[in-house]
């Protein structure tokens, strides 16, 4: 399933990264091979949003590399690593709540100085893809719910055409179906359109079962990569993740 | 009543004035969340340049009225809109993430530098034209010997604040840089995080702000005949007044709360005393914020996320 390419597309080296004195990345080491869908699992406050955020430049990296397709990006803006087609659904969605739905959407293919022929194909499938954006396209952002707000920020995120697709708890408050919906979406972008995607999950049975590769982030560092078939199966893994919340 | 809708002309033509000021302190303050307490000076400068490229243009013998109101009108916009920026890139940007006071003082500071350097360079003498634009209509007769004015100079102050007004609202509400200014607005990180060049945004909208001031300050030379290096204080506390009347953060607030404290000025200037309209424009505002704390078209703090 893994396309097998020379390099991979995303590479992170021993990252660390901080707030203020409270080190979040304490010596990360990841990758992403093009075609991909990678999954992040841990538990709160691990540092998962937070390495996301780093590849971003938000917060910057204290030291260690971030290189997408081999070029280092560490230090490049944060607005530039956008327009090299890296898009986040971040955490908490941050959709802007006072912009129509349709200008959030826009807002998305901006980042990638979509031509007008790209903007409509773009919203063509965001719209297909979560058809309940298509009755909400002139509301404001703001008054959409929860669900519709997540449907938004991976709308948005299409939107540019990324190349690698970051996604921070896609399923976080939705209703069972429409989180099962949600991942049968990236299911089929990644089968489709071979688009890479990293994903940041609490439901480690989900993304486990969607993801090709899967690491384990516990305090700051990674502890255990896999495939996520072969995570799924380590009781230390079920444990932790998968049964202990049921137990407890 | 004659006197009445004469007293409603001078309040909106003074209103436009002040909205057109009161554009750049709310604009900035929903970008950066900082009041820019130099934007008075800003009109100011805005005012000064306005007359300086006027009196160049006169003396190199043009003659015809509206080319040399157009030419003025973008020279001044253009000159003022580089101090605007000037200013942000020197004493705002390098605060940015500082503490949140820091800017705010840096600005008062900024307000100094320019009423001083105004003063030393173009001195404190009030510098007066002779009247650039002449004539006008009279509306009505009374029987009282009254008669309701309206003048060509009244005429062109509103005018142009509508259109210039019509343009701003076009360019925030449908191209690519009003959704990025609105987008650092809500999320700054999230804009950069969709390939918005944010320091660049925030330069845009104090360009933008400052150009605004710049037609405010050109209208007051044209209306008031005159030019000094305080005239930015004064202007701008009232500005800055009418923002926080209309919503801080609202544009059309901006403009609702300048003609509202220009006409409130106006009408207890004609009804009761000249030397307490600044208390009366104050008080209300008192009013109207322990009634509405976030002025009247202001967006309550805390959105449904």
């Amino acid at each position: 399933m893994t396309a097998p390419s020379a390099a991979p597309m995303l590479e992170v080296r021993s990252l660390r990264a901080a707030y203020g004195k409270i080190e979040a990345l304490k010596g990360v080491d990841l990758d992403i091979s093009a075609g991909e869908i990678v999954a992040l699992i841990g538990a709160n406050g691990a540092g998962k949003s937070t390495l996301m955020m780093t590849i971003f430049g938000k917060p910057r990296a204290r030291a260690g590399s971030i290189l997408f397709d081999g070029r280092d990006i560490t230090d490049v803006p944060t607005h530039e690593i956008a327009r090299l087609r890296i898009a986040q659904s971040p955490e908490g969605r941050r959709i802007f709540p006072r912009m129509s739905v349709a200008e959030n959407l826009q807002m998305g293919a901006d980042a990638t100085d979509s031509s007008e022929v790209d903007r409509a194909a773009g919203l063509e499938r965001v719209l297909t893809l979560f058809p309940r954006l298509k009755e909400r396209l002139s509301q404001r952002g703001g008054t959409l719910s929860g669900g519709e707000q997540q449907m938004l920020a991976i709308g948005r995120a299409l939107m540019s055409r990324p190349r690698l697709l970051m996604l921070d708890e896609p399923s976080l408050g939705l209703a069972p179906l429409i989180a099962r919906q949600i991942f049968d979406a990236i299911r089929t972008l990644n089968r489709q359109d071979g688009l890479t995607v990293l994903i940041v999950e609490q439901n480690a049975n989900h993304a486990l079962r969607l993801a090709h590769r899967g690491y384990v982030m516990v305090n700051g560092l990674i502890t255990l990569s896999g495939t996520g078939a072969e995570l799924l199966q380590r009781p230390e893994i079920r444990a932790a993740y998968l049964e202990g919340g049921r137990r407890g | 009543m004659d006197y009445f809708a004469q007293q409603l002309i001078n309040g909106i033509v003074l209103g436009s004035i002040y909205g057109l000021i009161a554009i750049g302190y709310t604009m900035v303050y929903g970008i950066v969340g900082m009041i820019n307490f130099a934007h008075g000076d800003i009109f100011m400068i805005g005012g000064f340049i306005a007359l300086i490229s006027f009196l160049i243009l006169v003396s190199i013998g043009l003659t015809v009225v509206p080319v040399i109101l157009l030419i003025v009108l973008l020279v001044s916009m253009a000159i003022t809109a580089l101090y605007g920026w000037t200013v942000e890139r020197i004493a705002y940007r390098p605060l940015r993430h500082s503490f949140r006071l820091a800017p705010m003082l840096s600005a008062i500071g900024m307000s100094f530098v320019l009423t001083n350097y105004s003063q030393i360079a173009q001195g404190a003498r009030v510098k007066p034209v002779p009247p650039i634009i002449t004539g006008g209509y009279t509306l009505h007769e009374g029987s009282e010997g009254f008669v309701v004015r309206l003048s060509n100079v009244q005429i062109i102050v509103v005018i142009t604040t509508v259109v210039l007004l019509a343009i701003f609202t076009w360019l925030v509400s449908r191209t690519r840089l009003g959704r990025d200014m609105r987008a650092c607005e809500q999320d700054q990180t999230m804009a950069a995080l969709l390939g918005v060049d944010v320091d660049r945004t925030i330069s845009m909208t104090f360009v933008i702000g400052a150009a605004l001031a710049a037609v405010a300050g050109m209208m007051y030379l044209l209306y008031y005949g005159l030019v000094d290096f305080f005239m930015g204080f004064v202007a701008g506390i009232k500005a800055f007044t009418a923002a926080v009347l209309g919503g801080i953060g609202s544009l059309p607030g901006a403009m609702l709360g300048g003609l509202l404290i220009g006409l409130i000025e106006t009408l207890w200037s004609a009804y009761f005393s000249v030397e307490y309209k600044d208390v009366a424009a104050f008080s209300i505002l008192i009013v109207v914020l322990i009634f509405l704390p976030t002025g009247l078209l202001g967006r309550p703090e805390v959105e449904k996320v």
